[in-house]
């Protein structure tokens, strides 16, 4: 199932889709916070967003976990620009797991890991590879490094298909 | 309404309590460690209001709604 025609409504307001973001290449999305213990990750995900060039970093803001994502749009926007010098698209605030989870992340999450488990989000900054034809290709877990080998290989190889 | 005194690893399903920092908590599950922290715990509440988690030591003091 391609993600491609799944919209996306951008934290500056602005409406559009997984397949316009992409633009023919490949999307890294992650669930971010500005209070957790993980949000250093932003600099790994900004590296990796300027080192590949069919590569979008999409970041969406999420409340959910410890309630560490509290601030207004414009908040998170400052906070993330002026911290990190973060470029790549993000979202509006996101409700990645529960019953009002948004359809991306219905989604997303139903991928499996490399370990084989699907299901919830289980922190800030899990990751998910989308591929050029929007398919869900590999799935990280909050403490896995953005810019480790691990993810690093999986980017590679999207990219090179 | 009261609240007493309760540790985080005596925290059951069912119970609804309120963290230091005065967010409050309708616990439909706890899972047993975060991450493979094992020193870690969390409560969730998964209900058709809001999905949320917080994650805590086990040996955080938190207060338990009674009565």
């Amino acid at each position: 199932m391609t993600l491609l025609n799944q919209p996306v409504q951008l934290l500056d307001g602005t409406s559009s889709s997984l397949g316009d973001l992409l633009s023919g290449g490949v999307a890294l999305v992650v669930n971010v916070a500005s209070k957790c213990g993980l949000t250093p990750q932003y600099s790994a995900l900004q590296s990796l967003h300027e080192e590949y060039d069919d590569l979008t970093v999409l970041g969406f803001p999420c409340n959910q976990f410890g309630g560490q994502e509290p601030g207004t749009e414009d908040e998170i926007v400052a906070f993330c620009s002026a911290s990190y010098g973060t470029t790549f698209p993000m979202a509006a605030k996101a409700l990645v797991n529960g019953r009002h989870a948004d359809p991306l992340w219905e989604s997303l999450t139903a991928t499996p890991d490399a370990e084989g488990k699907a299901g919830e989000v289980l922190w800030n900054f899990e990751k998910f590879l989308i591929d050029r034809t929007g398919q869900v290709v590999a799935r990280f877990r909050p403490l896995t490094d953005p810019a480790g080998p691990e993810v690093r290989a999986a980017v590679e190889k999207a990219l090179a298909s | 309404m009261s609240w007493s005194p309760v540790i985080a690893q005596d925290v059951a399903v069912g119970d609804h309590v309120r963290l230091p920092n005065g967010e409050e908590l309708s616990v439909t599950r706890v899972d047993p460690d975060h991450l493979g922290l094992t020193t870690y715990l969390k409560l969730v509440e998964d209900t058709d209001e809001r999905w949320m988690c917080f994650v805590m030591p086990k040996d955080r003091e938190l207060e338990l709604r009674t009565g």
